[in-house]
This record gives structure tokens, C-alpha cells and sequence, in this order.
């Protein structure tokens, strides 16, 4: 997983590095090597707009289950279940 | 200490949302403003950005998606089966026929899901994807 999110990252930093080229084009300014790009506000907005949102999910999610049940579902503690029962894994 | 130790999980989430939240508002308004500069607008305050569309709509375009994705995926694995995946419910052995041979079978239903173990062509047991729960 860790070496997909690392080729991910590579590859939105090389398709957004495109992308911001071509806007600075069209305001008659220079393209930025790969290596500038990734050191915009331009590249660091997108990348951390996503990890905020996947940190709140995760987060949420956590607390979440200690209180919320979906009847059913192996994410949910079984309906019932006290806020207090911690799972256990591994 | 006791708080921190209980909770640590939710509150280093909250602690790495609060660092990215704020990287992406001072990335954001740098990049807000150098827009504002090439369309010869005047710059504007982080304040200004922070509670601009601008910000909260980039903010909100990425928790919806956050919100949905949980949504189907907790209500989808109610239903629908990943074998070998932690993210499913718990198989429900149904027996369908109890007779003596009806506790083996469950048992190779459990090593060999293939739905519905037979004796002599009567189905003695079946499973389900539903949780007991």
C-alpha cells in the first residue's frame, strides 16, 4: 500500500506538474522543472486539500464506531454492544 | 495521560488533521494570491482565505467524498463478501437439516465455502453473508 500511495503521489505530481505548466504558458510565464513544482503551493494545496479529508475520515471513523452501530455490518460493533467494548485484532 | 492513552487513536487523527488542514489553508492562500496578482487584484489576508468559498468549497469537495465512501462501504459490506478479507461479516453457518452429519458439514462449509454442503443430494446446511448481529 505504501508503494502505491508513493507512485500515486509521483504520478499526481507529474500529471499536476503538466497541468501547472501549461497555466503559466498561458500567462506568458516559464514552466518549472519537476523538481520546483513539487515545491509549490500549487502541488502542497492539492496534496494536503486530500490528506486532511482522508485523516477526518479515519478519525471520524474511529470515534464513530465507539458510539454508532449499522446492523449488519462487520464495520459496526454488534447492535447492542457497549460504547465501551474495545475490538481486538491481529 | 489516562486521556491520551484511551484516545490516542481519534486524537492523533484530529492532530494530523489539524497540521494538513492548516498546510492546505497556507498553500491555498499562497496560491489564491498569486492568481490574484496575475489577474492584477490586490492580495488578500489568510483571514480573507480562510473564510473565502475559495477555501470551504476545496474543503468540502474532499469531506463529501469522505462521507459517501464510509457510507457504501459500511453499508455494502453487509451484503457483498471479499473472501479472506477482514472487511466482511462474520458467515453465518445455517443448518438447514439437522441430522448427526449436519456439524461436520458445517465444519467444511467453513474450510470450503462453496455455499451448500449435501449428504445424498438433501442440503444440510447453507450460509449466509448476514451477520448475527
Amino acid at each position: 500500500m505504501t508503494a502505491i500511495f508513493f507512485a500515486t503521489w509521483f504520478a499526481q505530481s507529474l500529471t499536476d506538474k503538466t497541468l501547472y505548466n501549461a497555466d503559466q504558458e498561458e500567462h506568458g510565464k516559464q514552466a518549472v522543472s519537476w523538481a520546483s513544482y513539487v515545491t509549490t503551493s500549487d502541488f502542497w494545496e492539492k496534496t494536503l486539500q486530500n490528506w486532511q479529508s482522508e485523516f477526518l475520515a479515519v478519525g471520524t471513523m474511529a470515534v464513530f464506531t465507539v458510539y454508532l452501530r449499522q446492523r449488519g455490518s462487520p464495520e459496526s460493533k454488534p447492535v447492542g454492544a457497549p460504547h465501551n467494548q474495545t475490538g481486538t485484532s491481529g | 495521560m489516562r486521556f491520551l492513552r484511551d484516545n490516542s487513536l481519534s486524537v492523533f487523527f484530529l492532530l494530523l488533521l489539524l497540521v494538513s488542514i492548516a498546510g492546505q489553508s497556507l498553500a491555498g492562500w499562497h496560491e489564491y494570491n498569486f492568481e490574484q496578482l496575475a489577474h492584477n487584484e490586490p492580495a488578500v489576508s489568510w483571514g480573507y482565505y480562510v473564510t473565502s468559498s475559495s477555501f470551504w468549497a476545496a474543503v468540502m469537495e474532499n469531506w463529501q467524498s469522505e462521507f459517501l465512501q464510509f457510507s457504501f462501504f459500511i453499508a455494502a459490506t453487509i451484503w457483498l463478501i471479499q473472501r479472506g478479507s477482514t472487511n466482511q461479516s462474520r458467515l453465518r453457518i445455517v443448518v438447514l437439516n439437522p441430522t448427526k452429519d449436519s456439524r461436520s458439514a458445517a465444519m467444511r462449509l467453513r474450510m470450503h465455502p462453496a455455499g451448500r454442503v449435501r449428504a445424498a443430494g438433501v442440503p444440510l446446511c447453507t450460509r449466509t453473508p448476514f451477520s448475527s448481529s
